[in-house]
């Protein structure tokens, strides 16, 4: 409320054509100079694709749900991709740096130009929020008992969920950005969006086991139901709908509740202090725990030679050595890249804690399922293909003219450099850390063996992903929406997906047959490594730098 | 009028502004000169609100930068040295919005941004996204949106980045007018020329610390020296810069 009555009458004009001058540039389509053909924005992309989610997610769970459940999955689902898109759009929605030269010397309070972010945000929590979940509330109208009624209170409890979901998200950022000196802050910020995926894909997996004896019903005495925010929403429809039950008219107290008091929180603690930091985050230095760990690091800096050793082409040496550098300092690459580590690790802890790591040797992924072998796989991908495209966006895109003029002769090697520094920094020691997981779990040579296998995998999906790259990379400008958008590309995994379940299933049969399935893989590796080195050079060989 | 007394600010253990105090007076045409890492951008930073100085106190045309910001922002015209803007808008959009951020009426915004157009010779590209334009053109338009609300106190920084020689020359002249409509300038650049031609006061700092303040012939006068180049070379205790960079040169050319 202290940020509404503070907003004037000049604040409000100052509000409403920052505001729409803001929406006015993210749906702005891009198109180059001297060419009439035009690109959609990625932000209108994601919102057909989201479309596209919704509608197959509320099909799929028509038929075997009853009202309550139907709606409790949709909201956890539009909840986390809502949660999503804030911690990938951090920077570009809360914190645009070209803010700080353009705006932050004009007359605008600093309410003013939070009111104006959060409106921004909040309008991309609706119409995201409505991609998702407009078709859903319709296809709801098939559910028994349902009618109009449920259809749109079901649209605007989603609509409701996403705004607290995004809003609680923004109040942690902002709470951590107050406690922590701003530099600390910027220092673990990627590391903040590792927890935060981890949480989110650990609770959305954990929902659908949280007290529900079967999809139709709810048991009554769950009360754990409760801890989750998208059950409160639900339970509210169900309240406002006539249902009596106690368990509704509690989850109603606590969705209302819960929503008035993040609200108040934030606007009471990120208001005045919104300009300041956006200052002092956009004030990029090195990173302090950099700097402090660069003196004197020499485990780092041994395995770092090691791989230079093994590297033999001069392009793939430079793109190594300069992947590593980025990775290491640079906080807007740690943050596109480093959340995604989140959603595997939530899923195996979450396999852990229902004691489904079952030995894929002894076990087919088939034969179950729900068990280990079969999602930890599809998160493994999912995960190695948002690297690969994240890899070809950077904030400090226009710098990519430096390519054009630097005598590359391999840009598919300089490439490959890149994707192993990515594989040394953060996938080397994920499949470490995984074969400790298995290794505790099922028999220890299994667990060697299984991980190779999935490290083989991801690598064949990896090579095979950055085929289809046609540009330098950090050389593409990273767009609002760019982000969440390729977050929707699941189905881009499936063919991989489907290929490493088959092959898992034949080659884990015996030993000789492991041994040589895995030696065709390293073959079909060296191949597709190949293939993409090569086609890189073609394409890049012929392309023009262009800064826009 | 601008006023820094004692201000300072710290990132971390590194001071980058150190205690400077001046007093620009309207109609003043203010140098400020410094090697890079030497604070001038920290300085102008925090005179235009966008960062918090660490102690001290700033006012531009008697407002208090912290205290009375929005009035003091309201008199401030700055031309950053990033030459930042939205570059998905067009010159009109941009220049429009600007302009009413700043209560502008309509016709008169307007008019003003028909003046612009014409004086910087964009009117052809007022319509396109400037995302295509050069940085010449891009530059045309941040002094535009600096300049547009007429204000009292004008910081620039670089300004004539990327401007072509006809431009600068044009811009150098507005400069003089505005500074004789005892408007506040306040000039941060690294082109000594520029700022010995057109500035009527020059302040030099190092280290985060003013370490000269006067008028051109004051500062030649006070370090026996004959242009401000070798003015600022004492200062700023960078002399046999040739020597040195003849010594690097026939390293470069060895190897």
């Amino acid at each position: 409320m202290r940020l509404i009555s503070s907003i004037k009458k000049e604040s409000l004009y100052q509000f409403r054509l920052l505001l729409l001058n803001a929406i006015r540039m993210d749906f702005r389509e891009s198109r180059k100079s001297g060419s009439r053909k035009r690109k959609m924005s990625p932000i209108t992309w994601a919102l057909i694709f989201y479309g596209f989610m919704g509608i197959s997610m509320a099909v799929s769970l028509v038929p075997r749900t009853g009202p309550f459940y139907y709606t409790v999955f949709m909201f956890a689902y539009s909840m986390m991709m809502m949660a999503f898109m804030v911690i990938f759009e951090f920077n570009s929605s809360l914190f645009y740096m070209n803010d700080v030269d353009v705006i932050m010397h004009r007359p605008i309070s600093s309410q003013t130009f939070l009111a104006v972010k959060i409106c921004n945000l909040l309008f991309y929590v609706f119409i995201m929020g409505t991609a998702l979940c407009f078709f859903p509330a319709l296809i709801g109208l098939l559910l028994p008992g349902s009618g109009w009624s449920f259809t749109l209170l079901f649209f605007s409890g989603a609509l409701l969920a996403n705004i607290f979901m995004a809003s609680a998200i923004i109040l942690l950022y902002t709470w951590l950005m107050r406690i922590l000196p701003i530099e600390r802050f910027k220092d673990i910020l990627a590391y903040v969006q590792i927890i935060i995926s981890f949480f989110l894909i650990l609770a959305y997996q954990m929902l659908p086991r949280a007290g529900f004896v079967n999809t139709i019903h709810l048991k009554p005495d769950s009360w754990y139901v409760n801890l989750f925010p998208p059950v409160w929403f639900a339970g509210t429809i169900q309240y406002i709908l006539g249902s009596g039950e106690v368990m509704y008219r509690h989850q109603t107290l606590l969705a209302a509740g819960c929503t008035l008091i993040l609200f108040v929180l934030a606007y009471r603690h990120i208001g005045s202090f919104y300009l300041k930091h956006v200052s002092a985050i956009s004030n990029t230095g090195e990173s302090e725990t950099v700097r402090k760990k660069e003196s004197g690091k020499v485990s780092g800096r041994r395995n770092h030679s090691i791989i230079q050793r093994i590297l033999r082409h001069p392009d793939t040496k430079a793109g190594y050595e300069f992947g590593s550098i980025m990775l290491r300092r640079d906080r807007s690459l740690k943050m596109a890249l480093y959340p995604v580590l989140g959603i595997p690790a939530a899923v195996i802890l979450f396999r852990i804690l229902e004691g489904r790591m079952n030995d894929p040797f002894v076990t087919s992924p088939f034969s179950d399922p729900s068990n280990a072998s079969l999602m930890i796989p599809f998160f493994i991908l999912f995960m190695v293909y948002l690297f690969i495209t994240g890899i070809q966006y950077h904030s400090d895109w226009e710098a990519a003219w430096i390519y054009y003029t630097v005598p590359i002769k391999s840009p598919g090697n300089f490439l490959k450099g890149i994707k192993w520094s990515i594989f040394s920094r953060i996938m080397g020691p994920f499949y470490f850390v995984l074969a400790i997981v298995y290794g505790a779990q099922i028999p220890v040579m299994n667990s060697i063996k299984h991980v190779f296998s999935l490290l083989i995998f991801s690598t064949l999906a990896y090579s095979v992903f950055s085929i289809f790259i046609r540009q330098y990379p950090f050389s593409l400008k990273r767009e609002r929406g760019q982000r969440i958008f390729k977050f929707t590309f699941l189905f881009e995994v499936l063919p991989f997906f489907g290929l490493t379940l088959l092959l898992q299933t034949v080659f884990y049969r015996n030993q000789t047959l492991w041994i040589s399935g895995m030696i065709v893989l390293i073959v079909l590796v060296l191949i597709s490594e190949t293939l993409a080195e090569k086609r890189l050079n073609r394409v890049l060989g012929s392309l023009e730098y262009s800064d826009e | 009028m601008i006023e820094l007394k004692e201000l300072t600010r710290r990132f971390g253990d590194l001071v980058a502004v150190d205690r400077v105090t001046l007093s620009i007076p309207p109609g003043q045409i203010c140098g400020y000169l410094g090697p890079n890492g030497a604070g001038k951008t920290t300085t102008v930073k925090m005179l235009t609100g966008l960062i918090q100085p660490t102690e001290g106190f700033a006012a531009v045309s008697g407002f208090d930068i912290q205290k009375d910001s929005r009035e003091a922002k309201k008199r401030i015209g700055y031309v950053p040295e990033s030459g930042a803007l939205y570059q998905s808008l067009t010159p009109f959009e941009y220049l429009s919005l600007i302009g009413r951020l700043y209560s502008m009426d309509e016709k008169g915004l307007n008019r003003r941004i028909e003046e612009f157009v014409e004086f910087f010779q964009i009117k052809d590209q007022l319509h396109q996204r400037m995302n295509t334009f050069s940085k010449g053109m891009k530059q045309k338009v941040v002094i535009a949106s600096a300049l547009i609300h007429n204000p009292e106190v004008i910081f620039l920084d670089e300004p004539l980045n990327g401007l072509d020689a006809n431009s600068a020359l044009m811009l150098k002249e507005v400069i003089k007018n505005l500074a004789a409509e005892r408007k506040t300038i306040f000039y941060c650049s690294h082109i000594l020329e520029v700022v010995e031609s057109l500035c009527d006061r020059v302040v030099i700092v190092d280290k985060g610390k003013v370490v000269a303040d006067g008028s051109v012939h004051d500062l030649k006068d006070m370090t026996q020296r004959s242009s401000l180049a070798a003015v600022f070379s004492k200062l700023t205790h960078a002399e046999d810069l040739e020597g040195l960079a003849r010594a690097f040169s026939d390293r470069l050319i060895n190897k």
